[in-house]
C-alpha cells in the first residue's frame, strides 16, 4: 500500500468519525407537530427558542417554562425547545395564553394490554403545556 | 349525559391547578405499604377482560390511592381501563398512576395511552383527582373517535383508531418490590364496571372472570357484578 494510499484511507476515516461523532451529538427533533397541537387542544404555535426580541412578557413565560422544566427533572434539560401558542386554552370564558416547553423522551408509565405486543415504554419527546401568565401546569403529553 | 366539544376539554385542562398537580410524590398515606420484596422488573397485571361485538365503551369506578412505588423503575404502578382493537395490537388506556415519569419525581397523575404504533403513541397527563376518591374513568368509542371521561367530564378526544374489540380493567406494576394497587385489608376497588355497547351505548355490568399473573404478589376478587377488588399479598394493612 502507498503512502498516499494510506493517508487517503486515514482521511476517510478520520471523516468518517467525525460524521459518527457529530450525529451522536445531533439534538433530537422536539419540533410540536399538527398533532401534537391537536392533542393538546392548540392549534398553532411559534417556536420562540432562540427568539431575543421577544416583549418582556414573552419572555417572562419562556423563563418560567424553562424553570418549571428544571424543577420537574431536578436538572435543567440538555435539550428543549420552547413554544408560544398563537391561541389560546379557554377557561371560563377568559382565553388564557399558554407556553409549552419540549423536552426529549419520557417513559410512558403502561405497558400496554394483556396479551399485547411487547414494546419499549419510551416516548421521543415530552411536552409541558403550562399558563403562560402564571407559569402553571395545565397538562403534558408524550410521543 | 356527557359534555361534548374541545371546550370543555380544555376548561377541564385549565382547571387543574399547581396544587392539584403537585399531588405529586404523595406521601404513602392511603393504602400503601412496603411489601419488602427485592426488584425484578417485571409487569405484573391482575383485572379482567372480555370480548363483546359492537363494543363502543368501559367504564369503572376506581379509587384513587397512592401505593407504595420505590422509583426503581420508571413506570410504576397503575389502575385503568382499557379498549383494544385489532387482534389486541392497538389500545386506549385510561386511568390513575403512580410512576416517574422520564425518571423525574414520583407523581400520582390521570394518564391516557393511544396506541397506534411504535411510531404513533400518544401518552397525555392531567392533574390527579384526591386519594380516597372513587373516580369514574371511562372511554367511548363513537362516531370513529375515542372519548376519555374523568367523572362525566371529557378530558380529550381521540381519532384513528379502529372500533374496539375488546375491554381490559386492571392493577398493573412493573417491580416484585412495588405494592400491587391495595392491600389484603383495604382493597383497590375498582366498582360499577360496565361495558357498552352500539351507537347507543347500551350498558353491560362487567362479570368477566378475572385474570392475575402472580398470584404470590397479587390478589384479585371479584365479589360482585360489575367490582373486582385487587391487593398486595405482601400487605397486610
Amino acid at each position: 500500500m502507498s503512502g498516499r494510499l494510506r493517508i487517503g484511507l486515514a482521511a476517510v476515516f478520520v471523516a468518517a468519525l467525525l460524521v459518527v461523532a457529530v450525529q451522536l451529538n445531533a439534538a433530537p427533533d422536539l419540533s410540536m407537530t399538527d398533532l401534537d397541537l391537536q392533542r393538546v387542544g392548540l392549534s398553532d404555535a411559534k417556536d420562540v427558542s432562540a427568539d431575543t426580541t421577544l416583549s418582556a412578557g414573552d419572555a417572562k413565560a419562556v423563563s418560567m417554562a424553562r424553570d418549571y422544566a428544571t424543577q420537574y427533572f431536578g436538572s435543567a434539560p440538555q435539550y428543549s425547545r420552547v413554544y408560544l401558542a398563537t391561541d389560546t386554552l379557554p377557561a371560563d370564558g377568559a382565553g388564557t395564553p399558554v407556553v409549552v416547553i419540549v423536552v426529549p423522551g419520557g417513559t410512558i408509565p403502561f405497558d400496554g394490554p394483556v396479551g399485547g405486543p411487547t414494546f419499549a415504554p419510551l416516548a421521543h419527546k415530552m411536552g409541558l403545556v403550562l399558563d403562560a401568565a402564571t407559569g402553571a401546569f395545565l397538562r403534558g403529553f408524550m410521543r | 349525559m356527557h359534555a361534548a366539544g374541545r371546550g370543555v376539554v380544555t376548561k377541564v385542562g385549565l382547571a387543574m391547578s399547581m396544587a392539584t398537580v403537585f399531588a405529586l410524590a404523595q406521601p404513602n398515606s392511603t393504602l400503601a405499604c412496603a411489601p419488602r420484596r427485592s426488584h425484578d422488573i417485571v409487569a405484573r397485571h391482575a383485572g379482567t377482560l372480555g370480548n363483546a361485538s359492537s363494543l363502543t365503551g368501559i367504564a369503572s369506578s376506581i379509587l384513587e390511592i397512592s401505593p407504595y412505588y420505590s422509583g426503581n423503575n420508571p413506570t410504576g404502578t397503575v389502575a385503568t381501563v382499557m379498549l383494544t382493537t385489532n387482534n389486541v395490537t392497538q389500545w386506549a388506556q385510561w386511568g390513575w398512576y403512580k410512576s416517574k415519569i422520564d425518571n423525574g419525581n414520583i407523581q400520582r397523575q390521570i394518564g391516557m395511552e393511544f396506541y397506534i404504533s411504535a411510531a404513533d403513541n400518544t401518552f397525555l397527563f392531567f392533574g390527579a383527582k384526591p386519594i380516597g376518591d372513587q373516580t369514574d374513568y371511562q372511554i367511548w368509542y363513537t362516531s370513529g373517535s375515542y372519548k376519555f371521561y374523568v367523572n362525566d367530564q371529557l378530558y380529550v378526544s381521540e381519532g384513528g383508531l379502529a372500533a374496539p374489540t375488546q375491554y381490559q380493567i386492571f392493577g398493573e406494576t412493573h417491580d416484585k418490590s412495588d405494592q400491587f394497587p391495595g392491600s389484603q385489608s383495604a382493597h383497590e376497588t375498582l366498582v360499577s364496571t360496565a361495558y357498552f355497547t352500539g351507537s347507543t351505548h347500551i350498558a353491560h355490568t362487567v362479570t368477566s372472570a378475572t385474570f392475575n399473573d402472580d398470584s404470590t404478589v397479587s390478589g384479585i376478587s371479584h365479589p360482585s357484578a360489575g367490582r373486582y377488588e385487587t391487593w398486595d399479598q405482601g400487605c397486610a394493612t
